[in-house]
């Protein structure tokens, strides 16, 4: 199944190309790849123009208020050679959306919205089998989240049935980064759960429906929908050749991250444990830190590589891990392929679906609410459109958030 | 004796028939089985009792048979027998470990053969298809919903309590692989489209002139093909078969009946025996056996149908003397234009009462698809896969579907408008009497 990819915004459109990029790579790289992991790989994010020389053109739309980054992107796709977006697959204005998320919501949303709209139908009627939409876009900025939200919200109307993967990026908290390395992180975390793998219903074929069935394992309760993802090994090209892995290390590493909520593999915490098994689960005191666990909802495992099926993955099954409702066999999914992914000779990713993101929410929430309470910026919102009204029943919405998920453990 | 013949051809049908897994079936089948039944000899009871399991199991269940023990499968013959109305008690007396009665077995085999048309079953059970189907059905029943008793919540065994909010999750799911079904089916549509509209002009059928899926692919692959031939060849064998069977079977069924009044005979000679009395004995009332309730109260419901038809003809006969008095007496007043200008509207009336009748009436089956010329798909009815030889020849178009299906879909959503304001309300009643509670809206979708 084809999937739409929506870039909107820098960051989006960044992560976008990254993605594109990494997919192209590794479907063509080592020649001993299998031809269905190649062909699946491509229809579903690319198609063919026809032509012989045509090279495979990408299944995205690009949506940027300013010019600069959609030229380059689309400019550095071309140099690639390899595939390149589509001649109007693209939208863009003259003026930005000045970092202001009512600019992007309330102005650029409804005006452009036909436009952006006419080119997603289009891409979508280009799909001979339409899997879903994968929205890029950050949470700072102006027409990535603000714009981006509004998109989303149309999408849902007109595609009623379809499914859709918002993926977000969230803003960095201090210090200056790169952001080319940051996006491909991001894009090689994103393309290990979404080139093609064989699924739980099948364990010779490679799955047909990656956000389908990527969502109906994770995201089955209406309250319960933000996911994290987190990928090991991540290292550099050159400490590649050195080193080796094991799955029994690979698991031990991604079940520690998955408990300790850590993003990278460095710095896990490992004094973070489980209660041990048999103990009626406490509520977790803040004062002790050894209970402060992640508990999640569900998980999904994505195992590539060499002997992939000797990898044990009973770790995920306890069900001290998961909340107390949602017994363990549900919540686990595991997909596995012995097709390696890009250079690494064993891969595995986590997309969990837990409370990762639940201190992160607050602290903002938190900042944003003393900001509100003291009036900071608010009438460079309102002279957009947005009245306190749509403030109050925004944090009303994540406070719901936050409390559905620390109610799970 | 050409009863030896006929008989040979119902087995040699019966050995031909193949379950779903392409097994055969188990039991050694032959004349001398059915002759040794007719004079009640013990030794090929089993045989016939494994003989009828199987039969029944193909044609109602149609999943590949477990091994089951001697008194298991007598007792599913029993239930299905009982089920499909067979109403000799000698038959549900019979014991349990298959060693007397295959005299009533066979009778009972023989009355299943006309009454269910068991071998015409059997036979369209693995037909093949060529054409592409796709199923129909706008029954307005749901299934029937037994709320879970308290036993059965603690005897399950889950790992965890039993929370709402695993429900929750678990429609959620429900929820994605019926969108994933959706698309699946999306697909499915938009390729047979393409097949059909790319294939025009190749059928040499007259009504269709475009090939089916199935056709399109086994056209491409030979080694199907060959293999297709080599399937319809072994279904032309069994139909050849059945045709034989057909022309013996009436010395069957004369055959059947010296069975039957062998055992009558037996039955008569029985009771006189035990009776002295001189009433002549009917083998239905016996004392020491009771009737089951199910044939008790079919038999009420019978004579109370029947008491319904005659009180509703009476009425009709009332109704129709009163109109025709009417009638005489408007022809006196009114002129004829008033007459013709009610009977017309009488029809007016009558066509829409049709027309919502046939929009009532619920389709349920299989449509075979096939494209037409002025290039709109046209799903046409085939032979509904029963063994009754009714052939409904309504072919509807896919726009007429839609448009019934969307009138469908347009009152189901103002049912459920109407439950959830009902449900609404029912909780502001519960509210009401609760203090200090405020209720937050769930996140919209």
């Amino acid at each position: 199944m084809s999937v739409v990819l929506l870039q909107l915004g820098q960051c989006g459109n960044q992560v976008g190309q990254e993605l594109l990029e990494l997919v192209s790579t590794d479907g063509r790289n080592d020649p001993g790849r299998p031809d269905s992991y190649r062909a699946i790989s491509l229809e579903r994010f690319f198609r063919q123009e026809a032509g012989t020389d045509a090279v495979p053109i990408a299944r995205a739309v690009l949506v940027d208020m300013e010019p600069k980054v959609i030229s380059q992107t689309l400019a550095k796709a071309m140099k690639s050679g390899q595939w390149s977006y589509g001649n109007h697959s693209y939208f863009c204005q003259k003026q930005g959306s000045g970092n202001n998320w009512a600019n992007g919501f309330c102005i650029h949303g409804p005006r452009h919205e036909e436009a952006v709209l006419d080119l997603v139908r289009r891409e979508v009627e280009q799909c001979e089998r339409f899997g879903g939409f994968i929205a890029m876009m950050s949470l700072a900025g102006g027409t990535g989240s603000g714009l981006g939200t509004y998109i989303t919200q149309c999408l849902r109307d007109m595609y009623p049935n379809s499914f859709i993967l918002n993926q977000l990026t969230w803003p960095y908290g201090t210090g200056e980064i790169s952001f080319t390395d940051i996006n491909k992180v991001i894009a090689h975390q994103l393309g290990s759960v979404l080139q093609p793998v064989c699924t739980r219903w099948s364990i010779s074929e490679y799955g047909t429906n990656p956000l389908g069935d990527l969502l109906e394992s994770l995201v089955t309760h209406p309250e319960y929908k933000l996911l994290s993802l987190m990928n090991i090994p991540l290292m550099s090209d050159k400490s590649l050749q050195f080193s080796t892995f094991t799955w029994p290390a690979l698991m031990k590493n991604l079940r520690q991250m998955l408990i300790a909520n850590a993003k990278m593999e460095a710095g896990i915490d490992w004094q973070m444990k489980l209660p041990p098994a048999g103990h009626p689960s406490v509520s977790k005191p803040f004062s002790d830190r050894k209970l402060c666990f992640n508990t999640s909802l569900a998980n999904l495992l994505v195992l590539r590589g060499k002997e992939v099926f000797q990898a044990d993955t009973d770790g995920f099954k306890e069900q001290a891990l998961y909340t107390s409702w949602m017994p363990a066999d549900s919540a686990l999914s595991v997909w596995r392929t012995s097709t390696t992914f890009s250079k690494y000779e064993k891969s595995a990713s986590i997309v969990s679906n837990s409370q990762c993101l639940q201190k992160s929410l607050d602290r903002i929430v938190t900042k944003a609410w003393d900001m509100f309470a003291s009036r900071a910026y608010v009438h460079q919102y309102m002279k957009h459109g947005i009245s306190e009204e749509d403030f109050l029943d925004c944090f009303t919405t994540v406070e719901q958030v936050i409390a559905s998920y620390s109610s799970l453990g | 004796m050409k009863i030896k013949e006929a008989i040979a051809a119902l087995c040699k049908v019966l050995v031909g028939i193949r379950g779903r897994d392409g097994a055969a079936i188990a039991v050694n089948i032959s004349p001398e089985m059915f002759r040794k039944a007719k004079f009640n000899r013990n030794e090929v009871t089993t045989e016939f009792w494994k003989l009828l399991h199987w039969l029944l199991k193909l044609v109602n269940e149609d999943k590949p048979s477990e091994v089951l023990e001697l008194a298991d499968q007598i007792k599913y013959v029993k239930a299905v027998v009982c089920y499909y109305g067979y109403g000799f008690m000698d038959f549900y007396q019979l014991p349990m470990d298959g060693s007397l009665g295959s005299r009533d077995l066979i009778l009972a085999f023989s009355w299943l053969l006309q009454r269910i048309h068991l071998l015409e079953q059997l036979l369209n059970l693995h037909r093949l298809q060529v054409e592409d189907v796709a199923s129909l059905c706008m029954c307005k029943q749901t299934l029937s919903f037994r709320p879970m008793e308290g036993s059965d919540l603690q005897e399950s065994s889950h790992p965890v309590e039993m929370d709402v909010r695993y429900l929750q999750s678990l429609h959620g799911k429900l929820r994605f692989r019926r969108r994933n079904l959706y698309s699946a089916q999306q697909e499915r549509c938009s390729a047979l489209y393409k097949i059909h509209l790319y294939t025009k002009g190749c059928s040499s059928s007259q009504s269709f002139d475009h090939l089916s899926a199935t056709e399109a692919r086994l056209i491409q692959d030979h080694q199907q093909c060959t293999e297709f031939v080599q399937l319809l060849e072994h279904e032309n064998i069994q139909l050849e078969a059945y045709l034989e069977w057909k022309r013996l079977e009436p010395i069957y069924w004369q055959w059947m009946e010296s069975v039957l009044s062998a055992k009558l005979q037996d039955t008569q000679e029985v009771l006189n025996l035990n009776f002295t009395a001189v009433t002549a004995p009917s083998f239905n009332r016996r004392e020491n056996c009771k009737e089951p309730d199910a044939f008790r109260k079919t038999n009420k419901l019978y004579a109370e149908l029947l008491k319904l038809q005659s009180e509703i003809q009476d009425r009709r006969l009332v109704k129709n003397e009163r109109i025709k008095e009417q009638e005489r007496s408007m022809g006196d007043h009114l002129g004829w234009h008033e007459a013709v200008f009610l009977t017309c509207n009488l029809e007016q009336k009558l066509a829409a009462v049709q027309a919502r009748m046939s929009q009532e009436r619920r389709r349920h089956g299989q449509v075979r698809l096939a494209l037409r010329i002025n290039s709109t798909l046209t799903p046409s009815r085939s032979k509904p896969p029963t063994a009754q030889q009714h052939i409904s020849s309504v072919s509807l178009t896919a726009t007429e579907m839609i448009s019934q299906l969307e009138a469908e879909a347009i009152l189901l959503k103002k049912e459920l408008q109407e439950l959830q304001q009902l449900s609404k309300e029912a909780l502001g009643e519960i509210l009401e009497h609760l203090d200090g509670v405020i209720c937050i809206p769930p996140t919209p979708r």
